[in-house]
């Protein structure tokens, strides 16, 4: 796979994966006092502030080689989770979880509270009341999280670099690739490499102002 | 089946304090603005945080030291004085929304005129088109406690003696029917006791 492939599938994956942790988490803390809510936020931030290489180093304390998770990993797939496709997955969550979190924070809370008090009082569970009210209204919202967290993912690096390595062809994504290229001294590779991603950088961010737009 | 209240609500610079014993029928619940009206109905429905006390429901706990039932497990339906439809549905769907809704919907779309309606989307209808789709919605939902916050207030006299009428049938199925109402008339009068809320202090 070309790292180029690689990365618009790590994107997607760590986008829809970070979204899905995202929501669930929301979800729960919805109905947690407000101090506990800022406290769970603050952990999901907390990747945001840290040297990616700081993330890429505690997710080989927590699930590399070595360690009793790790291990637990290689015995049910067969391989590391650490230097693998799924580890680039792995550390491309983490570093997209920030921003994905805190948009969808902000979409969620965006939704009027008297649709969501509607929705109780005519007998839906909560868990319903989200399908029915709270993602159909902030769906421009969720798209935008989504667009942000896919770019997000596709730009890390360092994190990558420490938990997944760069080995071309396994765990190499584009931005991994362009570091080599340049080393190497093939700087027309570089260059195409740094101007497809310069395009697809913009238009996720012309998309999201596009949505932002839209929803307010 | 009647409501049991013992409950209070504390706020910085207001202090609800609520001891009924509403019986099946309707309830006019009157008071000057600030008087704690709406927070009364929201600590019923289960709206507000921070109810402390004991609320229970015919054999049902609602509110107690050690437990307080969820909004939607209630079976209780609470009107706010301007209610907004979901916009992302049509004014068919919002009045279809109720997880219990009920045959006597359609009766209910053609007496409060409804049908030319239905085919908007949520936002697309009056402040006093969308309190009568409410209000209808929450009758075809069949409360066990129904809980309405001045539900004639954007309406023109036509449709709030209507809305007299279909609350004064339906207090033969929704057990325990609370409406705020500043100044019911002498028809609404006639059916159903008045309660009389004085600085958060509620007693019946």
């Amino acid at each position: 796979m070309s790292p180029m492939a690689l990365s618009v599938l790590v994107g997607l994956s760590a986008s829809f994966l970070a979204t899905t942790v995202s929501l669930a988490t929301l979800f729960v803390a919805q109905s947690f006092r407000v101090r506990v809510q800022s406290a769970i936020a603050s952990i999901f931030t907390l990747p945001l502030v840290m040297p990616p290489t700081v993330l890429g180093y505690y997710l080989l304390v927590l699930v590399g080689p070595n360690t009793a998770l790790g291990r637990l990993y290689e015995s049910a797939t067969g391989h590391s989770l650490a230097f693998s496709r799924a580890g680039v997955v792995v550390a491309a969550t983490i570093t997209a979880l920030p921003i994905v979190y805190q948009a969808l924070s902000t979409a969620l809370t965006s939704v009027p509270k008297e649709h969501v008090e509607n929705a109780w009082v005519l007998g839906h569970s909560p868990l319903r009341t989200l399908f029915l009210v709270q993602l159909p209204l902030a769906r421009t919202g969720m798209l935008s999280a989504c667009t942000l967290g896919f770019m997000r993912a596709v730009g890390d690096f360092g994190a990558t670099m420490m938990f997944a390595g760069s080995l071309p062809g396994r765990t190499q994504t584009a931005a991994l690739a362009l570091y080599d290229d340049f080393l190497a001294g093939d700087l027309e590779g570089a260059s195409s490499r740094a101007r497809i991603m310069l395009l697809m950088g913009f238009v996720a961010v012309f998309l999201v102002g596009t949505l932002r737009r839209k929803s307010s | 089946m009647s409501l049991r209240v013992e409950c209070t609500v504390a706020r910085a610079a207001f202090k609800l304090d609520a001891r009924l014993l509403l019986e099946p029928g309707i309830t006019w619940l009157r008071g000057t603005s600030g008087s704690g009206k709406t927070t009364l109905l929201r600590a019923l429905a289960g709206l507000e945080r921070d109810v402390l006390g004991t609320i229970t429901c015919g054999p049902h706990v609602w509110l107690s030291a050690t437990q307080c039932l969820p909004v939607h497990a209630r079976r209780s339906c609470m009107v706010p004085q301007n209610p907004r439809l979901w916009p992302h549905h049509t004014v068919l769907r919002n009045l279809e929304a109720s997880e219990h809704t009920q045959g006597i919907l359609a009766e209910l779309i053609a007496s409060f005129e409804l049908a030319p309606l239905l085919e908007r989307s949520g936002d697309e209808v009056s402040a006093g088109e969308a309190q009568r789709i409410a209000v209808v919605r929450a009758l075809a939902g069949a409360p066990k406690v129904l809980l309405l916050d001045e539900p004639f207030s954007a309406q023109p006299r036509l449709f709030a003696e209507l809305m007299v009428e279909a609350l004064k049938s339906a207090a033969q199925k929704v057990p325990v029917l609370v409406a705020v109402h500043h100044d019911p008339t002498g028809s609404a009068l006639e059916h159903g006791r008045v309660l009389a809320i004085e600085n958060g202090a509620v007693r019946a």
